[in-house]
């Protein structure tokens, strides 16, 4: 007995450690496992929480209330971080509240995380250009043209090169945005006439009628009743001094839209120009020197009203005065002038037509504009110098 | 307020249970180690759920958004500190400050004791205190709650008083890399302010436990770090000097922050007792009424730090958050209020770094770092300036941002900001508070600052003694003539030996008779720190130091006397200074 109880506080000990030991292993056991639970409940809570803050920017960014909506995107990557699409909303609610410089640095570190994503290359772009910074907004355009894009990359590509091609004529680099836009009708797909026009459209604003009216023509091969399209190609017809089609189109765009004044206008001048054109194709001789006297009869008006109206001159250099050369040799011309004699004597009558030109030209340079009809002869004589 | 108070019961003198017996299938140190492991993982889990807490109950106190109503913003904070106040007061009095004095005092003063009713206040006040927006952090008292938990499973262990003292800073490592999320930071931290001094024996553990714990608030929380740190590259070298411009903003600024607690603290403290209640919940109030305007400064501020990183304030809203931060955290911390200093002084550091960034860029626009990087490099600038931690403060930027590239500009400015902050003052905050609450604690930055003394500074010429040669001794008549009593004997190349006049005299009087009459003599070098000379010397009257490049070559020698008189001579010196 005496033994037993002398070993018992060395049993006691030995036994001891290992159940405290187990003990405590038991102890983390339970603890990681409530932890776990713990977090789980917190992580559910944290994604709810990110959500409706995003969902409430997304709202508030729709009504305009951009402040708002960069507070709620802010609280919701509170909740999750690195959300790229929450930053990206982030970043777009700063440029919609005119905070770019915010902007562009939550973009430059989504950027950095992704270099080649299109998204942010193309915020990035839109900040670059709300700041006027033209050379990175190409550079971030070209980002987001070649980058990528997780869902639909031809048309976020395809409405990028539309954005920087609308920056480029905006900042007057119509070179630039022609060989945008020349891309862009390359790569457009087939049957949306809606993006030929909005093409047209931007080859009309950086001045290439021509390509212009190919497009409108293409999208009205698809789409022929479309107003817009038959305004657009009208005009671009015009300017290309394609009266007969300008009239064509024109005519077919008022009849859909006969409050388009602006196709009205140019209808009546492209009518004028046709109705009064002495060397418009289909007509007889007859028919010609009517309208050489015709053009005649407005352009001497014309000229005698503006002499009238304005004090003729010679100029200090010596040289006589437009007008006044103008005026001599109307009335030099001015006997001869008659169908019968016009009609035998093509020469006279390109003379005619020459002077009739030339007396326009020079009022409308002293006395402004005139008349639909003397508007129509200007427009008739820059089209016969385009042809020769 | 700081003060530890002794622990209600003694530790349990450990010492006498004989545990080694018991661990047979591990040795001493081989069951240390896998007990850090232990204390890492419970670490982790508790701060884990630490932070879990404080987050949820910022949702119950301020809402989830990051600016919370103007109601709640004001009254919240007040009525929390109220709470607080109590609970620290009549349940919890020690859990009062950040927890690193705590940490220290339990292992410079109580063995190593925290008791549990510690880590469950410190817990449970911290987590009330930061959630409702007071302006402090939850590092420290992750720290102290990871010393706490070791401590409690040593002692469930019975450990030995030793190990049982080492096993705090065990867990206070285990604590702060998971409140971190960065282990080489912790463990630098704890080494470099509660430890002290870099000891194989208990690094093994430090690091073995910090891991673990990061492992383990990974595992739950994910592997991002605490802030998003924005991308950094030096171009030019000339950029080095807009970063020693931040070092001095950042030095100038941990003064102020350090000082005013400094004052503040104990002059709250001898107000009535009754007031101690009131005092963090006026604290509350003050910093809700800045909250209702700059909602930033409020609680840890983690989600601004990351935002000052992303450049998403102008530079006059940044400098003015680090001033209102450094007001506010010095109302919660000198109010008694229980939460870290961490997290304060890294988003003053972020503010101010922003701050100068973006002024620097504004004067000088091709500066290629960005405001961000300022921001990042300010954290470490404060870090140095205000805790003091220079190693720590480095390496804490290069875990958090994974760059290298940011080390130059990391150095400059923190040392900068670290003697610009010890010139001026000269006491470590930590120090400062362990003082003012009575604690002897060892000052470890003073401790790295006393210089070393050597050999050299103690030792005196050797060409008034008389150095024999073994194989020629004299005769007994130069013998007699010579007044010394103690004669160094130069036995070989690489061995010198000492003896006695007597012995001498006995030696060349009886040339068959010499052995063991020559003792065998230690030598010094002069480079040897001077307690080194104090372990040899022993009883000899003097021992030789000799070249460090030839043995031979006897340079001077040093006594017991001299190593004294060297002593006393720089604590002199230190006393002029």
């Amino acid at each position: 007995m005496a033994t037993a109880s002398g070993l018992r506080p060395y049993l006691s000990n030995l036994n001891r450690e290992p159940l405290v030991f187990s003990g405590i292993v038991v102890l983390l056991a339970a603890l990681f496992a409530f932890t776990s639970v713990l977090i789980g409940k917190y992580r559910d809570r944290e994604a709810a929480l990110g959500r409706d803050w995003f969902q409430q920017g997304q709202k508030a960014l729709l009504d305009g209330r951009y402040t708002d909506a960069v507070d709620d995107f802010q609280n919701a990557l509170v909740y999750t971080r690195d959300n790229q699409q929450y930053r990206l909303r982030l970043a777009e609610a700063l440029v919609a509240a005119n905070r770019t410089q915010q902007a562009r640095a939550h973009l430059l570190n989504l950027l950095e995380d992704e270099p080649g994503d299109g998204e942010v290359n193309l915020e990035l772009a839109r900040v670059a250009a709300k700041d006027g910074n033209l050379r990175d907004a190409q550079r971030y355009y070209q980002g987001a043209i070649y980058g990528v894009w997780q869902d639909d990359p031809i048309t976020h590509r395809l409405n990028t090169r539309f954005e920087l091609a609308e920056l480029l004529i905006a900042q007057n680099q119509a070179p630039r945005a022609d060989a945008e836009l020349v891309a862009i009708a390359a790569g457009l797909p087939e049957h949306r006439p809606d993006l030929r026009i909005r093409l047209a459209r931007l080859f009309w604003r950086a001045g290439d009628a021509h390509s212009a009216l190919e497009q409108y023509e293409a999208a009205l091969a698809q789409q022929p009743d479309s107003e817009s399209a038959l305004a657009g190609a009208g005009e671009a017809a015009f300017h290309e001094q394609d009266y007969p089609a300008a009239e064509n189109f024109l005519q077919r765009a008022v009849r859909l839209n006969s409050g388009d004044t602006h196709a009205a206008d140019l209808l009546k001048q492209a009518s004028a120009v046709q109705r009064m054109d002495p060397f418009r194709r289909g007509i007889n001789s007859t028919e010609r020197a009517k309208r050489a006297v015709e053009l005649f009869r407005i352009a001497w008006g014309r000229l005698q009203d503006c002499v009238t109206n304005s004090a003729t001159t010679t100029s200090s250099t010596g040289t006589s005065d437009p007008l006044d050369s103008a005026l001599a040799r109307g009335k030099a011309l001015q006997p001869q002038v008659r169908p019968q004699t016009l009609r035998s004597d093509p020469d006279l009558l390109d003379e005619t037509v020459q002077w009739a030109f030339s007396a326009e030209q020079a009022a409308s340079a002293r006395c402004g504009g005139g008349s639909e009809d003397d508007q129509a002869i200007v427009l008739v004589a820059k089209a016969r110098q385009k042809e020769k | 307020m700081e003060s530890p108070a002794a622990p209600e019961a003694a530790a349990p003198d450990a010492a006498a249970t004989p545990t080694h017996k018991e661990r047979r299938l591990l040795g001493e140190e081989q069951f240390f180690l896998l007990l850090s492991i232990l204390i890492g993982l419970f670490a982790g889990l508790a701060v884990v759920c630490f932070r879990i807490s404080i987050e949820w109950m910022r949702w119950w106190f301020l809402g989830s958004g990051l600016t919370p109503a103007h109601n709640r913003v004001w009254l919240v904070p007040a009525v929390v500190g109220l709470l607080v106040a109590i609970l620290v007061i009549l349940l919890f009095p020690r859990v009062r400050g950040s927890g690193v004095n705590q940490t220290k005092a339990a292992l410079y003063i109580y063995d190593g004791y925290i008791p549990a009713s510690t880590i469950l206040g410190k817990f449970i006040t911290s987590a009330l205190a930061i959630a409702s927006g007071q302006s402090l952090g939850p590092e420290d008292p992750s720290l102290q709650v990871g010393a706490g938990l070791a401590s409690a499973i040593g002692r469930l262990l019975h450990l030995s008083r030793d190990k049982l003292r080492l096993i705090a800073p065990v867990g206070a490592a285990a604590g702060l890399a998971a409140a971190f999320n960065s282990p080489i930071t912790a463990v630098l931290f704890v080494i470099e302010e509660v430890i002290g001094r870099w000891s194989a024996g208990i690094l093994g553990a430090v690091v073995l436990s910090a891991i673990s714990s990061v492992v383990v608030e990974r595992w739950f929380l994910g592997s991002e770090p605490l802030f998003r740190v924005p991308g950094y590259s030096l171009a030019n070298p000339g950029e080095l000097a807009a970063y020693a411009v931040l070092g001095v903003v950042g030095g100038v600024a941990s003064v102020v922050f350090v000082r005013s607690i400094a004052y503040l603290r104990p002059r709250l403290k001898r107000l009535p007792s009754w007031t101690q209640y009131l005092q963090p919940a006026i604290a509350g109030l003050l910093i809700g009424l800045i909250g209702i305007r700059f909602p930033q400064i409020m609680g840890a501020g983690y989600d601004y730090i990351d935002q000052a990183m992303h450049e998403q304030y102008t530079w006059e809203l940044l400098a003015g958050l680090a001033g209102l931060k450094i007001l506010s955290t010095v109302l919660s911390f000198t109010s008694g209020t229980p939460g870290g200093l961490f997290a304060p002084t890294l988003f003053i550091g972020a503010m101010l770094g922003g701050a100068v960034g973006d002024v620097e860029h504004h004067f000088v626009p091709h500066l290629t770092g960005s405001v961000g990087a300022y921001a990042l490099v300010g954290m470490g600038t404060a870090f140095a300036g205000i805790l003091r931690a220079p190693m720590t403060s480095v390496f804490m930027i290069l875990e958090v941002s994974g760059n290298y590239e940011i080390v130059l500009p990391v150095i400059i400015s923190n040392a900068i900001a670290y003697l610009i902050s010890r010139s001026i003052q000269r006491t470590p905050i930590f120090d400062v508070l362990s003082r003012q609450d009575g604690l002897d604690l060892p000052s470890l930055e003073e401790d790295r600052e006393l210089s070393v003394m050597r050999v050299e500074d103690a030792m005196r010429p050797a060409d008034r003694i008389h150095v024999l040669d073994e194989n020629s001794l004299p005769t007994k008549e130069e013998v007699a003539k010579w007044t010394d009593d103690f004669f160094l004997v130069h036995q070989d190349s690489v061995h010198w030996g000492g003896i006695s006049r007597d012995s001498l005299l006995k030696m060349v009087s009886a040339a068959d008779q010499t052995d063991g009459l020559i003792a065998p003599l230690p030598h010094l070098y002069p480079d040897h720190a001077l307690d080194i000379a104090l372990r040899q010397i022993r009883d000899w009257p003097f021992l030789p130091v000799v070249h460090r490049a030839n043995t031979n070559s006897l340079v001077g020698i040093i006594s017991l006397a001299d190593i004294v008189d060297a002593y006393a001579r720089s604590a002199r010196t230190r006393s002029h200074a």
